[in-house]
């Protein structure tokens, strides 16, 4: 965060500098940019950060692992559990705790879960950036019956603190497999119709195609990951590079789109629903109706060494890095925020847009400030 | 030239710990391979110094490697490598800001997450979790063999996982 302005360029008198932010709707939190116009377009564009940082990494220093873990789900607040698991991982591979196989199917469907839940917010915010209030209020209808389903097995709806070392806190709630199957049959009736407000509406295609093209290259240079990386056509997803919990045994694609533009990461969002809703119904089948939910962990943490772990949350790539010092708090840890990857690319992208493109491409890397700003 | 570093694999990473000069030179190395998606730059307070940890993948086989190296309290400057992969330019300005290490070379290198006004860096082990200095808090002396060298063969081989950080 930084209270400097933009300096006027020398011999340049037509450039007008417009701050955006930290208050503006469709900055999706508190994001700050302060942006160079020359008429529609802009020539200037530099982010601001850090208005909603409370340092997690210091306060995590003086918690013990287990009590790390519900600070984690106040990063990326829309995505819940997913911010558990790097923590998890890390710190289980570190011990060499072992996950019973239905603990690991139980991760995956949460996993999934929120990140279709993740994607409607996006959907609802997205759209709501571009004028249409409507998918909004859809789209939060939809994301509360997952909100439902997490509380009723997880005890709380968008922090549900549910991942443990060795698996998962609770055993599943006896609805559970029929809730998410009934979810899914009423998802899929809907998506047709998310679909043709979103993905078929004549102003999206307006606003969103050919618009802040992020080409291939500069994507994997730049360090973005998630729907934007694949968007721009590089088949990178960190469920199969680097395959965790029940990952390896479920079979989904990765949809990646050669556009670059943002109507491809409005595409492959799209579609990273059906996928979900794939991994789920596979899951369903498999996972046993009772059995353990639970390894063994030891009682007294004793962690050391260093791991970097890394799971694919709905925004990118969510990585930790967990230095152990032989004692149940971490000497350090490192969150490596999706969104706060992805939201570098703002200048690459802005500059040359007209200003009311900006807001389309902003919504279209879906930035979450718990996360960024940690 | 000979680069000073050690070499070693932990998990499934490979694990460069190299000393700070030839920091830089591993980088370009390492582009050079390859290794082109820039995932994280950490930053860790070891007691006796500061540390930046490189976490790079290469797309075409999903290599990882990890690059450490070890600066002092009183000079903590390494060289940026933000013209190598233009991603780490965010992950460098955090861990200047947070932990107080500066990136030589890089092209912007404010506070990122903090009001440019602020004097210190509270990842930093001298400071309470309220950012104010700890009275008894004292350096440690660094360790021997260094972290970029290899520790002596004969002596102490279960030594090996710890990486002979002498934490």
């Amino acid at each position: 965060m930084s209270t400097i302005s933009l300096e006027p360029v020398p011999g340049r008198t037509d450039e007008m500098v417009v701050n955006m932010g930290p208050q503006h709707p469709a900055t999706h939190g508190v994001l700050r940019v302060v942006i160079g116009l020359e008429g529609e377009r802009i020539t200037r564009a530099v982010p601001h950060i850090g208005y909603l940082h409370r340092n997690h990494e210091k306060i995590e220093e003086a918690r013990s692992y287990t009590q790390v873990i519900p600070y984690t789900d106040r990063m990326d607040y829309v995505s819940g559990t997913q911010n558990e698991l790097p923590v998890v991982l890390a710190v289980e591979d570190l011990l060499g705790i072992e996950v019973p196989e239905r603990a690991k199917q139980i991760r995956t469907i949460f996993f999934e879960l929120f990140r279709i839940a993740s994607h409607l917010v996006w959907m609802g915010t997205a759209m709501l950036d571009l004028g249409a209030i409507t998918p909004f209020l859809y789209t939060f209808w939809d994301r509360e019956i997952i909100l439902g389903i997490v509380e009723k097995t997880a005890g709380a709806r968008m922090l549900p603190n549910y991942y443990t070392l060795g698996g998962v806190r609770r055993d599943l709630h006896p609805d559970f497999f029929k809730d998410v199957a009934d979810f899914l049959d009423h998802l899929e009736r809907r998506m047709p119709d998310y679909e043709h407000l979103v993905l078929e509406n004549p102003i999206v295609h307006a606003r969103t195609k050919g618009v802040g093209v992020l080409p291939k290259e500069r994507a994997i240079a730049r360090g973005v990951s998630g729907p934007v990386l694949r968007a721009s056509g590089v088949a990178y997803d960190v469920r199969k590079a680097f395959p965790y919990d029940a990952y390896p045994d479920v079979e989904f694609e990765i949809p990646t789109s050669p556009d670059g533009d943002t109507y491809a990461r409005f595409w492959v969002r799209f579609q990273e629903i059906y996928q979900s809703c794939k991994i789920i119904r596979q899951l369903l089948e498999k996972t046993p109706k009772v059995g353990p939910y639970k390894g063994k962990a030891p009682a007294r943490l004793r962690v050391s060494g260093e791991r970097y772990r890394a799971v694919e949350n709905s925004r990118g790539e969510l990585g930790v890095y967990v230095v152990g010092d032989g004692t149940d708090k971490p000497y350090r840890i490192k969150h490596r925020g999706a969104a706060f990857g992805n939201l570098q690319v703002i200048p690459d992208l802005f500059i040359g847009a007209k200003f009311s493109d900006a807001i389309a491409i902003l919504s279209s890397l879906d930035p979450v400030f718990g996360e960024i700003d940690r | 030239m000979e680069l000073r570093m050690k070499q070693e694999r932990l998990f499934d990473e490979d694990v460069y710990t190299v000393h700070p000069e030839d920091y830089r030179a591993l980088c370009e190395k390492l582009k050079a391979e390859g290794y082109d998606f820039p995932r994280a730059i950490s930053s860790v307070d070891m007691g006796y110094g500061l540390r930046v940890v490189l976490h790079l993948t290469r797309m075409s086989d999903l290599a990882k490697v990890e690059v450490r190296t070890d600066v002092p309290y009183d000079d903590p400057v390494v060289d940026s490598v933000t013209d190598l992969w233009p991603g780490v330019e965010w992950h460098e300005r955090e861990a200047y800001d947070l932990m107080g290490i500066r990136f030589r070379g890089h092209p912007d290198l404010r506070r990122l997450l903090l009001e440019e006004h602020w004097e210190i860096h509270p990842l930093q082990k001298r400071y309470d979790t309220g950012g104010y200095p700890l009275p008894d808090w004292q350096p440690k002396d660094w360790p021997d063999p260094a972290p970029w060298e290899e520790p002596p063969p004969p002596e102490e081989p279960e030594e090996k996982a710890e990486g002979g950080e002498g934490e």
